[in-house]
């Protein structure tokens, strides 16, 4: 079962969105989106790294398949029957990749999931200026913010942000997510207000058990 | 022919097999900097890549790989990489940064992105601003009205939807509950089209004043909206009046 991830990633590569979305939309039949993100859509991109690696395909392939993968994302996202108003719970969450963060495939289904959670969701992008981020949260101020970044070199970004974000009088949860949470350790981020999110099944434990029991598994 | 010396203007250099860099032209210094070892200038995401198939079995060789971020730059720096062993040794190296051209592609590729995105944002925030100015439309049509001690008028205003009848089902519950209210006017006046949904939870509504001992009575219903009433059957204790005029004659004379 495990080639389906590489059958959705060589839709990706060959620019194939139409491919790609009936693919999805079959799967969609048979299991439920929060798998489908997971275990299909992230380890497709994960191969489209390795292929990479393998010396297989360049840069421009990845572009490529990046560009595909956000589209069909967008797609499903509009075709969902999202939560209705009535039915919306009241919390509100705002999502951003940092400052000249390019990767944001990952925080793009996180967003998806905040909504399909019945949250108010505000997804900013990738690479958003830090005082646009600044200006947006004390507007709309979220019960979630999560921020989201790939790369070691956004460290001094994040801390800095993590600082300006322990000042907001309303206390507002933090999330860390994205590449480098999972595959740094960023415990030393941690605290009552900060906490690190390493994938998509991390985040779905804290839809289900709230915070603590997902510290107690992991400590 | 003769074969050029290597003098090529380019980032060039000559290492072992454990990566060390034995020596380094002018380009490469300058891009780089006085570097000892080549993996010190890698980006960590082409480690494995580069040790994968940078090796002598390997005799002639052209990868995409990233630099760490250059000088000021915050982003690691894509290049192609040439790998020739001289013997088992020592290989020569030369690493080209892609085409500023697609650089400048991805760039564009990313602001027409962020646009995107904004827009969207825009367009979500419209999107929100209107569904509340609707739910506050909803909230006003069907305001109760108290005509007399026993008696209070509803009139009902515009689409009749099933989000604007469960908006003001339990308003008007509490409303009659909390008067001395025995009699309430349904008014139909302003009433465009009912859907089926809505009618149907409006017909809950009345059916429950109906059991809390409430007379209800549904006035001014027009010709074009007398087939979806049909459809909907309502309960026999409902009183139908021709205009709210006459029911207000007959219940609120005094």
């Amino acid at each position: 079962m495990d080639v389906q991830h590489e059958q959705l990633a060589h839709y990706f590569l060959q620019g194939d969105d139409q491919g790609a979305i009936e693919f999805i939309k079959t799967m969609l039949e048979k299991y439920p989106r929060a798998y489908l993100y997971g275990d299909i859509i992230t380890p497709a991109m994960y191969y489209v790294g390795e292929l990479w690696e393998r010396n297989e395909i360049s840069v421009a392939d990845e572009h490529l398949a990046t560009a595909i993968c956000d589209f069909v994302l967008s797609k499903l996202d509009a075709e969902s029957g999202h939560v209705s108003r009535k039915q919306q719970k009241n919390f509100k969450a705002m999502l951003f990749g940092v400052e000249e963060e390019q990767h944001y495939i990952g925080l793009k289904m996180v967003a998806d999931t905040f909504k399909e959670h019945g949250w108010r969701v505000r997804y900013l992008g990738p690479a958003l200026p830090m005082e646009h981020s600044f200006t947006q949260i004390e507007k709309y101020r979220p019960d979630v913010i999560g921020i989201s970044a790939a790369l070691p070199y956004r460290l001094k970004t994040i801390k800095m942000v993590l600082e300006h974000f322990a000042e907001l009088d309303w206390n507002p949860l933090i999330m860390i997510g994205g590449r480098l949470a999972k595959e740094y350790n960023l415990k030393e981020f941690e605290s009552d207000q900060v906490m690190v999110v390493k994938d998509l099944g991390d985040l779905k434990r804290w839809f289900n058990e709230g915070r603590e029991e997902t510290i107690n598994e992991t400590s | 022919m003769k074969r050029v010396e290597r003098s090529f203007p380019l980032p060039h250099l000559i290492m072992n097999k454990n990566f060390k860099i034995e020596s380094l032209s002018d380009e490469a210094v300058t891009m780089f900097g006085e570097v000892n070892h080549l993996l010190e200038i890698m980006d960590e995401g082409s480690l494995s890549k580069i040790k994968r198939w940078v090796t002598p079995e390997v005799h002639k060789l052209s990868i995409e790989i990233a630099l760490k971020p250059l000088k000021e730059d915050k982003n690691p720096v894509t290049c192609d990489m040439h790998v020739k062993w001289k013997n088992d040794l020592y290989a020569e190296v030369l690493i080209i940064p892609k085409d500023e051209q697609l650089s400048k592609i991805t760039k564009t590729m990313d602001q027409l992105r962020s646009r995107l995105n904004d827009t969207n944002f825009q367009l979500l925030e419209e999107k929100e601003k209107l569904e509340e100015a609707i739910q506050h439309g909803n909230r006003l049509s069907a305001p109760f009205i108290r005509l007399t001690e026993e008696t209070a008028l509803i009139p009902l205003f515009g689409h009749i939807t099933a989000d604007k009848m469960y908006t003001v089902e339990e308003p008007l519950l509490h409303a009659t509950q909390n008067e001395d209210t025995d009699k309430v006017l349904f008014d139909f006046t302003a009433v465009g089209q009912i859907d089926e949904d809505g009618a149907q939870i409006l017909k809950n509504l009345m059916t429950s004043l109906c059991y809390m001992g409430l007379q209800v009575i549904i006035t001014g219903i027009r010709p074009e909206q007398v087939k979806r009433i049909q459809i909907i059957h309502f309960s026999s204790e409902i009183i139908f009046m021709n205009s709210l005029h006459q029911a207000l004659k007959k219940y609120c004379s005094y």
